[in-house]
């Protein structure tokens, strides 16, 4: 378990020593969101109380730590929305979103849903959350064909922000082009697939790090996105999410190499400030 | 306020109920080796499969959100569904679905909310840690005394033994 939380909460904290003007008070949660993380909690292997203890004596800071798993690949859209009802004026939300193959299950590793997976951590630290309630959307795609209802959802969603871009979870192709037929008249950032496998709840956050275009000077052009997960079950979270010349994207290459479609856990820091 | 029980049968009643275990697609011999560690707890009997105990939490928030319109939150302590699909009811805004509802019922009460929580060990598959206990704890106001205590009663139409109660007052939100 040391090694395992040593990983979630060593990201947050490398994260937040990058941004020391963010007071530890001013972010008023931490949400660890998870896929796949449940066996070793429910057959008891991990208590989830020492867990969350244990990465929130890692980052050394007051932050109150959660673990949701119940919502899939949405918890973290299902996670923002809880923290704007409990502390609406937030300014930062602090989001670590963990898939690791704990018992190396061939299923995760690839499977006839999405194929080929891709484990990791990714670290979001969300500014202004709570400046644009309206631009999270928690829902739940109901009928036969979830893909395509979640499709519908998203281009409704899409009319309010004609500009944005939209991420999509990186999913094969054939799957891919069905949910961009839907939304064809939009932008949407590139299938990541082949790379990445599909990386659940990271996916949009992982696309935003890709592809985001950068200045000449490395630092990213500013670019609206609306960040858009989906649960196998039909649970759908999207985020207006805009970044801008000041937000820290980065990638732990070092880690990411070992895991492409691969046990274990990568380390894709994502700062999002 | 808050109340403990065990769930003592099938909440269903005789009524004849297909297992689904959603067992984990197991494939290879070291899927097989590794999943072998995982005993569960002997002893303890399977009451509901895991569709029937979103099914029962469904009931019960559907029963708080209408007769305790004042909560600000529902907590429930529910992990990823294993293919089980959550209720409408379930993904209600005013719930929050989490692990380790305890610490985050404690964190609401220190910022004077209303809140409901509910923390369950309903054993679904022989694997699963548990004891079929199930803890409901409440942070509100005094008024909804009597109506935590019915919901406590009705809790027996799905085979919950009371095993203990405390409706100490010092839970008013209003003090």
């Amino acid at each position: 378990m040391a090694h395992f939380s040593g990983k979630v909460g060593g990201q947050a904290r490398q994260l937040l020593d990058l941004v020391p003007d963010v007071s530890p008070e001013s972010i008023s949660g931490h949400y660890l969101c998870s896929t796949i993380v449940n066996t070793c909690f429910t057959v008891g292997d991990i208590k989830v109380s020492n867990f969350n203890n244990s990465v929130a004596e890692i980052i050394s800071h007051p932050i109150p730590v959660a673990f949701i798993n119940a919502y899939e690949c949405a918890s973290w859209g299902y996670a923002i929305r809880y923290h704007l009802q409990k502390h609406p004026d937030t300014r930062f939300v602090l989001i670590s979103v963990i898939d690791a193959n704990v018992y190396n299950f061939e299923f995760w590793i690839y499977n006839e849903n999405w194929e080929h997976s891709g484990f990791g951590i990714t670290t979001l630290l969300i500014e202004k959350v709570s400046e644009n309630k309206d631009g999270l959307i928690t829902g739940f795609a109901s009928g036969h064909n979830t893909m395509m209802a979640f499709a519908i959802a998203i281009r409704k969603a899409a009319v309010n922000y004609p500009g944005n871009t939209i991420t999509l979870p990186l999913f094969p192709q054939r799957i891919r082009q069905m949910l961009e037929s839907v939304l064809n008249k939009y932008n949407v950032l590139p299938n990541d697939h082949k790379q990445w496998g599909h990386c659940f709840g990271s996916d949009p956050w992982l696309s935003i790090l890709n592809n985001t275009p950068l200045d000449s000077s490395g630092k990213p052009l500013e670019s609206s996105y609306l960040a858009c997960s989906l649960a196998l079950n039909g649970y759908y979270s999207m985020l207006e999410a805009a970044v801008n010349p000041d937000t820290i994207l980065m990638l732990d290459r070092n880690l990411s190499n070992q895991v492409r479609f691969g046990s274990g856990y990568a380390n894709n820091p994502n700062a999002n400030k | 306020m808050s109340f403990t029980g065990r769930l003592t049968g099938r909440p269903y009643g005789g009524k004849a109920t297909l297992a689904s275990l959603r067992g984990f697609p197991l494939s290879s011999e070291s899927d097989y080796r590794n999943a072998s560690g995982f005993r569960g707890i002997r002893g303890i009997p399977v009451y509901l499969n895991f569709f029937e105990h979103f099914d029962l939490m469904s009931h019960m928030v559907k029963l708080v959100l209408k007769e305790m319109e004042e909560l600000d939150f529902i907590l429930v302590e529910i992990a990823m569904p294993s293919g089980a699909r959550l209720t409408p009811t379930l993904l209600h805004e005013k719930v929050f679905l989490c692990l380790d509802v305890n610490s985050e019922f404690e964190k609401l009460r220190d910022r004077s909310f209303s809140v409901l929580a509910i923390r369950d060990s309903f054993i679904r598959h022989p694997q699963e840690m548990g004891d079929n206990s199930i803890n409901v704890d409440c942070f509100a106001k005094s008024s909804t005394l009597h109506v935590f205590h019915q919901f406590i009663q009705m809790l027996s139409q799905w085979r919950i033994e009371i095993l203990q109660t405390n409706f100490d007052p010092t839970g008013d939100v209003s003090n």
